[in-house]
């Protein structure tokens, strides 16, 4: 069976993301992928995919309408949105699956006190993936259809799944954030003064609105670097706390650069990296410096909450 | 040659090779970098998302719920302990580069900047075979060095907002090509009609960190003519 359906408007920024692509960041492209990986892991469930890929949205949601068959759909995140379905128009409810037809439609508002959402639609999409993934990065071009963001009326095509039904969970990811992010000491820790240490763990830091998916700028107080501002570029990665001359971090993100030549003061530790990327810009932000075995722990835990959470699917 | 391991974050391990950009210690970086890849593809060994050459540094990134981080310490030590054998032989690559005033938009600054003419500076140029450090910044673009230091310029003090791809582009003692447009402050001495980077293609880079690189001039004519069949006729 197929579908077909149809972004009536875009929204702010749309692209098509999967878990992105290894084995080629010495050529120049960064693993790239979801934003939160863990979102479009549970989409993916609740409408019957082996993982595939979603629709990943920033702030303002698309709208997409059913142009030709039937198919499931859901909608994962903090988000506001509409179901249009059999002509009615009825609220949304994100983390669970609707079976949606011709000329219904899935009406997305915005996200809440988040940044992120995705749509996850059931069955296989009908794209060529470029170096094994659909991921999608506007900026460097990689992806199908050039990595473009997706345009207005842009159409797609799904094999859709056999023997849908619609799913809901029974335990859904948290909705609180609270804005202590975990660290690791980073590669040039020792660069910085010991003061100005103190007060990078001591003071909160305001994500500022430059912040894009390639990283996010914080503002608060300078940290004074002791040895030198910038070093022999080197490799970054996603969650490294980059800071240049003018002592005001910057934290790599999921879309960051191959290599970099700023000193790195620490590094979010991966249990943390969804939670931090979800909170939008003009919060405040404190730290708090780790060991590794508890990174090590505390990554283990959430894999196995998510664990849960897809478990707890339910037939509606 | 390894002279310190560091943890990078909770997947990721930092290689420190030393300070400086030399050829001799990029060449240890590159070998390793190779080796790793080596044993890990023969003996199937899983987890290892990443490996990242820099001018004096290897990262190596992994995934938390495939291996741990006392596997990666086990599979540098055996890296660690192997003599460095400098035996794998650099692919050589020749880039067209067309000099004309059109595209190398900078050459008449560089006149003033290295009290060389033009002739000399693309002379200069011509001679160097340069050796490809890391690719990085953008996919495809290469960091080469060294250039001869009657070239050395600095960065422009107001980046341009596009560079056209395929600029030849010239800072302090590195020379590095554009394979998309994109902004940037280095000096442009030319441009190449060959395409750096295509997505579509098997091998999408045509450059790779450890390969020698020499420039051969040809003229707009010729410029044109390559130009139109790498970027017109094909995806």
């Amino acid at each position: 069976m197929k579908a077909k359906i149809k972004f009536s408007n875009p929204g702010m920024l749309t692209t098509i993301q999967d878990y992105g692509r290894n084995h080629l960041q010495d050529i120049g492209i960064s693993k790239g992928g979801a934003a939160l990986p863990s979102l479009m892991e549970i989409g993916n469930e609740l409408v019957g995919n082996k993982m595939q890929c979603s629709f990943e949205f920033i702030f303002n949601g698309p709208v997409v309408e059913i142009i030709e068959g039937e198919i499931s759909v859901a909608v994962t995140g903090h988000v506001n949105f509409e179901i249009l379905k059999n002509h009615k128009l009825e609220k949304g409810i994100c983390f669970r699956s609707y079976i949606l037809k011709k000329d219904d439609q899935i009406i997305v508002k915005n996200t809440i006190d988040s940044v992120y959402g995705y749509i996850t639609f059931g069955g296989s999409i009908q794209l060529s993936g470029v170096f094994d993934s659909f991921s999608c990065n506007p900026r460097s071009k990689i992806g199908p259809r050039d990595g473009a963001k997706i345009k207005k009326d842009e159409l797609f095509d799904f094999n859709v799944n056999e023997n849908q039904s619609e799913y809901k969970l029974t335990r859904e990811p948290d909705k609180q954030f609270n804005n202590k992010i975990r660290l690791l000491e980073g590669p040039q820790f020792h660069f910085f003064e010991k003061k100005s240490v103190q007060n990078f763990f001591n003071n909160p830091y305001e994500i500022t609105t430059t912040t894009d998916k390639m990283g996010m700028r914080l503002s608060g107080s300078k940290i004074e670097n002791q040895l030198t501002s910038n070093i022999k570029s080197e490799a970054i990665i996603k969650g490294a706390i980059q800071v240049p001359a003018d002592g005001q971090p910057i934290i790599l993100l999921t879309d960051h650069q191959t290599i970099g030549g700023y000193p790195k003061i620490a590094v979010v530790i991966s249990a943390d990296f969804e939670k931090l990327i979800q909170i939008p810009p003009k919060s405040m932000i404190t730290f708090k410096k780790v060991n590794y075995k508890e990174a090590q722990v505390s990554y283990e835990l959430n894999q196995k909450t998510i664990k849960n959470i897809i478990n707890s699917k339910t037939k509606i | 040659m390894i002279k310190n391991i560091l943890e990078y974050g909770d997947q990721a391990v930092l290689l420190d090779f030393g300070d400086e950009i030399k050829k001799e210690i990029n060449q240890n970086v590159i070998f390793v970098f190779k080796k790793l890849k080596q044993i890990i593809e023969e003996n199937k060994i899983p987890g290892i998302q990443n490996i990242i050459p820099s001018y004096n540094k290897l990262v190596i990134q992994f995934d938390l719920n495939l291996t741990k981080l006392d596997q990666i310490h086990q599979l540098i030590s055996i890296v660690k302990n192997e003599k460095i054998e400098i035996n794998f032989k650099p692919k050589k690559i020749e880039i067209p580069i067309c000099y004309d005033l059109e595209y190398g938009i900078d050459l008449e600054r560089l006149v003033q900047i290295t009290k060389l003419n033009l002739e000399e500076i693309v002379e200069t140029h011509l001679k160097t075979n340069f050796y490809v450090y890391m690719l990085g910044f953008m996919p495809g673009f290469p960091y080469m060095g060294d250039l001869d230091p009657k070239l050395y310029s600095k960065r422009l003090t107001t980046p341009r907002v596009e560079i056209d791809e395929g600029s030849v582009i010239i800072v302090e003692e590195f020379c590095a090509i554009y394979p998309y447009k994109s902004p940037g402050g280095w000096n442009i001495i030319g441009k190449t009609p060959l395409r750096l980077f295509n997505q579509n293609h098997l091998n999408p880079n045509l450059i790779n960190p450890g390969d020698e690189v020499s420039f051969k001039k040809i003229t707009k004519n010729e410029f044109l003519k390559i130009w139109k069949s790498n970027y017109e006729s094909q995806n």
